[in-house]
């Protein structure tokens, strides 16, 4: 049986992930600072969770040694994610610093230690859940999206890098998702209904992971917003002041 | 031309230090923050009124600066220069934690604290942040990854706060220059020696800072290659695999 580990699983692009990988018949070990959502996710899938605060060292510290009593890995996805929304200098110092804690550091100490201690399987893929917003922007959001970025970044390295071991590497840059996370963190949810279901984005990563693809921009109207947003900056950056900064 | 209050962070060694002869030559009122005692650094441009120590891997950093600028007497700064940076060189298994964690705080993290905290300083004088990222952020790097990334977040940050439009913001990547940072990190080979001078970096640099671009990269061949390593990814990346 292959072993996914999957960060953020509780909830939502992680619980979709959880639920599609086990249905592909992975053994699913899921990490999450909410222990409730957990012990729901656990009962439907009889997957296996660490409950651990990704913010703080020791968070970081309590998943590493359950992980190594575990199986080798085969798919390690990093998806939990943070973010804080609002004008640069309105949100607070500590909100800047959980969001880079949880979205940058962890994942890259994460990686280095489990690389280290030798526990990714042959031919296994580390999957990393950077965002639209490396292509398009995202003001109201500075530092979301500079941790985000650095992700695909380090994803770029790490692929070059991890090559001659037959590690494979996969950057995924899902846009708008319709979960609980973009609903706390949109000025408004007036068009939810056009955010992309989790268990579509999970399929679409499944199938991405499967064909060993580098990067997955999910549904073909991100992939549209990706390239203008690469191609003719000032147009998504306007794009982006009108929907989302303007509004905050 | 009037008196600039010019702030500059790693202003001990390489480009930082270089950046503060700079402005010192331009009749400037300096702040320079870096990690070293005072009593250890041999130059005049650093004085009690001057120098800030500071390690801005510390989470304090940004109140620091600003009881010295209370210290000072200085409410308003026309010119941050957010240059310190640190590094690490070596296989991305045997990174340790410790390591991962000071280059995200000093390259990322202080960056941020101090954009934060120098807002109000820089908003005053109607002034101007300048970032310094790098080349590297552009191009896969598998033997820092982690500064590689650490770049490309500061960035995207810089690219975002432009948008944002609270305050003047730019970006500026210069390519690699011949500094310390390179035998900190125990990449002390031959190429470095071929690597442009803190100075002439330096030089350049205040040109764009004193330029009006968004984003600038130093020297026309980084510029370059930069413009490749964002637009023709694929094409790099094969490139560096098979390097």
């Amino acid at each position: 049986m292959k072993h996914a580990v999957i960060t953020g699983a509780a909830h939502g692009i992680g619980k979709a992930l959880a639920h599609r990988f086990a249905q592909e018949g992975y053994a699913i070990t899921g990490v999450d600072i909410d222990a409730a959502g957990a012990a729901r996710v656990e009962r439907e899938l009889n997957a296996r969770f660490v409950i651990a605060d990704l913010r703080a060292d020791a968070g970081i510290a309590r998943v590493l040694p359950e992980l190594l009593q575990g199986k080798p890995i085969d798919v390690l996805i990093h998806n939990a994610g943070i973010n804080a929304v609002g004008r640069f200098p309105d949100i607070s110092i500590e909100n800047h610093e959980r969001v880079i804690a949880v979205n940058f550091y962890a994942p890259m100490v994460l990686t280095a230690a489990l690389l280290k201690a030798d526990l990714l399987a042959k031919g296994a893929s580390i999957v990393f859940i950077s965002s639209l917003s490396h292509y398009t922007s995202y003001p109201g959001a500075a530092t979301y999206a500079a941790t985000k970025s650095g992700l695909a970044s380090y994803a770029r390295s790490l692929s070059i890098a991890l090559a001659p071991q037959n590690i494979h590497v996969t950057t995924v840059f899902p846009g708008p998702t319709r979960t609980a996370h973009a609903r706390r963190h949109s000025p408004r949810n007036t068009r939810e209904e056009k955010r992309m279901p989790p268990e579509k984005l999970a399929h679409l990563i499944l199938r991405g992971i499967k064909k060993k693809k580098h990067l997955i921009i999910p549904g073909a109207v991100n992939q549209i917003l990706a390239h203008l947003g690469k191609w003719c900056p000032p147009l998504m950056v306007y794009a982006m002041r009108k929907v989302i900064l303007e509004k905050l | 031309m009037q008196k600039k209050t010019v702030l500059i962070t790693g202003a001990t060694d390489g480009i930082g230090r270089a950046l503060a002869k700079i402005y010192q030559s331009r009749g400037d009122r300096l702040i320079l923050m870096g990690r070293r005692a005072l009593d250890t650094l041999n130059d005049a441009l650093y004085t009690k009124n001057t120098y800030c120590r500071t390690d801005l891997s510390q989470d304090k950093c940004a109140n620091r600066v600003c009881a010295f600028l209370n210290a000072q007497k200085i409410d308003s700064i026309d010119l941050a220069i957010q240059n310190a940076g640190t590094g690490y060189y070596g296989p991305i298994a045997e990174q340790s934690a410790k390591s991962i964690r000071e280059i995200t705080a000093v390259n990322l993290m202080a960056p941020l604290r101090l954009t934060h905290a120098l807002m109000p300083y820089l908003k005053k004088a109607s002034g101007k942040l300048v970032l310094i990222g790098s080349i590297t952020h552009a191009f896969p790097c598998p033997d820092y990854a982690v500064y590689a990334a650490s770049k490309e977040a500061l960035n995207t940050l810089g690219r975002n706060l432009q948008i944002e439009g609270d305050i003047n913001v730019q970006i500026i990547h210069p390519g690699a220059t011949r500094t310390g940072l390179h035998r900190k990190i125990g990449m002390d080979n031959e190429k470095t020696k071929k690597f442009p001078s803190a100075e002439r970096v330096a030089q350049k640099i205040t040109q764009a800072i004193d330029g009006r671009r968004f984003v600038a990269t130093i020297g026309w061949q980084n510029s370059g290659a930069r413009f490749l390593g964002r637009y023709c990814e694929g094409m790099v990346n094969a490139m560096v695999r098979t390097t």
